[in-house]
């Protein structure tokens, strides 16, 4: 199957893709930074720090995707990502019935 | 802080995309070709008729397994039984053809010595049900012993196309030549798609069919005893998430008191708390959805003749109805009526909605 690529549509997959996998990292940190705070390991005023630092990196991303007009593709990747994963797990989980892809 | 963030980002963004151009560049080919190929598959349920979706989808599975399996150039004695998704026929072949190299040419239907099965019908009555088959071709039965095969004539050469739209319209037409032998003949044994019997050689390709029919008989009367006087409906089950959340986060108290607390909190820790409560609404959602299923389980099983959970299917619209629910039962007609009722009271069930899709010939049960 043959794609139109034009310069515009590449610039706009790259984005795309790397706005798509520091969104990835970025939901990974969050992960990190509930576990340590459910952990009771940290100050009430440590965690108001993480939590800033993490809403300034979710203003900083959404800022780009708005400037760059990159909503659309950023969500394709993520559920191209997702689609992935599941297919993934689908098959870990039950293994007898893989299909032929 | 926000300042020098966003440029550190910026910059780190920047370096990652001239540093790794052009693995960047192939990896953004790949992914977009395959997510076209994924949303092309995902879409094609939805353009076809509600309810057939799951199995149109499996079909279409069998029509791009055929694809990879049989080249271009089909040897013209390989196809027997020629696909696997007719369950149940592994030993289904009547003697192999001669091993002639006639070539076969896909336009040109002059050795239409196979024939492609739609389904088994149990009854043997010999019908014309006219040119309602592939490409129009004209589907009649051929009878023996009470059992019949609903048939058109045709090359060996399978049904492929590298053209969704084709492939689809095929499939399309398999399914309703399938449900018309299902009215006119009553319970059939839907054949999967591109089920091609090769009468290669034989004087009398119907005869062919006819051996087979005679090969593999009690196998398919039993089978057919399986499904007898049964047929298949969707079962489909939705809710509201949005309604369902609402009413969770008032009604569980954790989560009401942590919201509470949120409103005292300085802004970054009012940042982790919330992500917090969306992970506990998440997680009782999740539970909640799993305790309706089993309790919508324990109410459609015991009506079911046969039952066989399927994999639920997310919209791609957002805002629409979740699917937490998606069964295919066989049923007999007065267990359908009782099943109907149960779940017109599901469906009348606040945040709740039931979709009742049938009857289909049993496609999943055979």
């Amino acid at each position: 199957m043959a794609i139109n690529l034009d310069e515009d549509n590449l610039k706009q997959g790259v984005l795309g893709l790397v706005i798509a996998l520091v969104q990835i990292i970025r939901d990974a940190l969050r992960i990190q930074a509930m576990k340590r705070m459910e952990g009771g390991g940290l100050t009430e005023d440590e965690i108001d720090r993480l939590g800033r630092t993490l809403m300034d990196m979710d203003e900083v991303i959404e800022d780009i995707i708005r400037e760059q007009g990159l909503t659309e593709t950023v969500r394709s990747v993520r559920n191209g990502l997702d689609g992935l994963v599941d297919d993934f797990l689908d098959q870990m989980i039950h293994p007898g019935n893989v299909r032929k892809r | 802080m926000n300042a020098i963030l966003k440029k550190l980002v910026q910059e780190e963004v920047q370096n990652l995309i001239s540093r790794h151009q052009e693995a960047i560049h192939a990896l953004v080919k790949e992914m977009l070709v395959s997510e076209i190929r994924r949303a092309i598959r995902m879409e094609m349920p939805d353009l076809l008729n509600d309810g057939f979706d799951a199995r149109s989808e499996d079909c279409s599975e069998c029509w791009s397994e055929d694809r990879s399996d049989v080249g271009a150039d089909v040897p013209s004695d390989s196809l027997i039984i020629d696909t696997p998704p007719v369950a149940g026929y592994p030993e289904a072949s009547p003697k192999p053809a001669s091993k002639k190299d006639i070539p076969v040419s896909p336009d040109n239907h002059t050795q239409t010595d196979c024939r492609y099965l739609y389904a088994i019908a149990g009854s043997d009555k010999t019908i014309q049900l006219g040119p309602i088959g592939i490409e129009n071709a004209s589907v009649y039965t051929i009878a023996s012993n009470g059992l019949s095969a609903v048939v058109h004539a045709c090359t060996s050469q399978p049904y492929q196309s590298s053209d969704p739209e084709i492939a689809r319209g095929w499939l399309l037409t398999h399914q309703r030549v399938v449900e018309a032998a299902f009215e006119q003949l009553g319970d059939v044994i839907p054949a999967g798609f591109d089920t091609i019997i090769n009468g290669e050689g034989a004087l009398n390709p119907d005869e062919t069919v006819q051996i087979w029919l005679n090969t593999e008989h009690d196998a398919l009367i039993s089978k057919l005893d399986r499904i007898s006087g049964k047929q298949e409906y969707g079962v489909q089950i939705f809710w509201d998430s949005k309604q369902i959340a609402a009413r969770i986060a008032t009604e569980n108290e954790a989560i009401r008191s942590l919201n509470e607390a949120i409103r005292s909190k300085p802004e970054g820790a009012a940042y982790m708390y919330r992500q917090k409560l969306a992970d506990m609404l998440k997680n009782e959602i999740e539970q909640a959805a799993d305790r309706h299923f089993q309790s919508f389980y324990q109410i459609v099983q015991p009506v079911a003749d046969m039952l066989r959970i399927e994999k639920i299917r997310h919209s791609s619209e957002t805002g629409a109805d979740q699917m937490i629910m998606n069964l295919s039962c066989l049923l007999s007609p007065e267990n359908q009526q009782r099943l109907s009722q149960e779940l017109e009271s599901i469906d009348g069930m606040e945040g709740f909605s039931v979709k009742f899709t049938g009857p289909w010939p049993p496609y999943s049960f055979v």
